[in-house]
């Protein structure tokens, strides 16, 4: 099976910062790397990363997040080794650099097992690059996924 | 995965008693916010209730986002608090296992892909 290079293009969508959105999010995200070629095994694990994103602003992103629509965006495009897909996360809650932020030990029993953190290790995980930065006082996550041709 | 938008997101909790010491719980659909907030109670007193073996069956499953992890690890700990044990059924479910191979599940809840197998560890006395 050969792998189709994906359109260099790019798609964009705002929605609330409310968990009734979620599903909204995730919808166009399958939708639009469709259009854009990336494997629906990419898009797997780019909407997981989405979903567990949009999870921790709601849960985290403070009063501010709620008076405006979080923005998303997706791209794809060419690598000299491969393919590229990003989305870009960007909206205007609390500070959270989850690039930097480490993700808690693994729990060796279920009595050590604590709630939270396993958002961000999924993200990690799921991830190939995480880009973090503050503009024009937006908060922007850049979450890249990078696969090869398969012949 | 099935596209959030139209198939595979309603969820779905079901079990049935295999016996007087082991139960089975289907939980089916998309485990993310939405849908594990619909699930968690009735999964939680099915899952948590009495001192038994439980399989939780995630085969159906078509999404499964942290929420739902930590959905299954508390109903875990409670069961266990009350010497009960618990273990999950994957089958043929590549995303799912991933998740939870990702976050470690498999070394506090044995995961299996084999059904017989997972019965027959949890007919098992514990040790």
């Amino acid at each position: 099976m050969t792998t189709i290079a994906p359109r260099p293009c790019s798609l964009c969508l705002e929605i609330d910062p409310d968990p009734q959105e979620f599903r909204r999010a995730s919808a166009w995200l399958r939708t639009a790397g469709a259009s854009l070629g990336v494997p629906e095994e990419q898009i797997d694990r780019l909407e997981l990363c989405l979903n567990e994103v949009l999870a921790n602003l709601v849960e985290h992103g403070g009063d501010a997040l709620e008076c405006h629509p979080i923005q998303l965006e997706l791209a794809a495009s060419a690598l000299p080794s491969g393919f590229d897909v990003h989305l870009v996360v960007s909206d205007r809650g609390e500070p959270f650099d989850s690039g930097q932020a480490s993700p808690k030990p693994l729990p060796g029993s279920l009595e050590e097992a604590r709630p939270g953190g396993l958002g961000l290790r999924l993200v990690k995980a799921f991830s190939d690059d995480m880009v973090y930065r503050v503009l024009e006082g937006r908060n922007e996550l850049r979450i890249s996924i990078n696969w090869t041709p398969r012949s | 995965m099935s596209d959030p938008s139209t198939s595979g997101t309603a969820v779905s909790v079901k079990h049935q008693d295999l016996s007087e010491e082991l139960r089975r719980i289907w939980l089916a659909g998309r485990m993310d916010m939405i849908g594990v907030g619909e699930i968690e109670l009735p999964f939680t007193a099915l899952a948590a209730s009495r001192p038994v073996a439980v399989l939780v069956d995630l085969t159906g499953v078509s999404f499964l986002a942290s929420v739902g992890l930590r959905c299954i690890i508390q109903s875990a700990k409670a069961l266990d608090l009350k010497g009960g044990r618990m273990a999950l059924l994957v089958g043929d479910n590549p995303l799912v296992s991933g998740t939870l191979e990702t976050v470690g599940i498999a070394a506090i809840i044995p995961i299996f892909s084999d059904e017989d197998a997972a019965l027959e560890s949890l007919r098992a006395p514990a040790t």
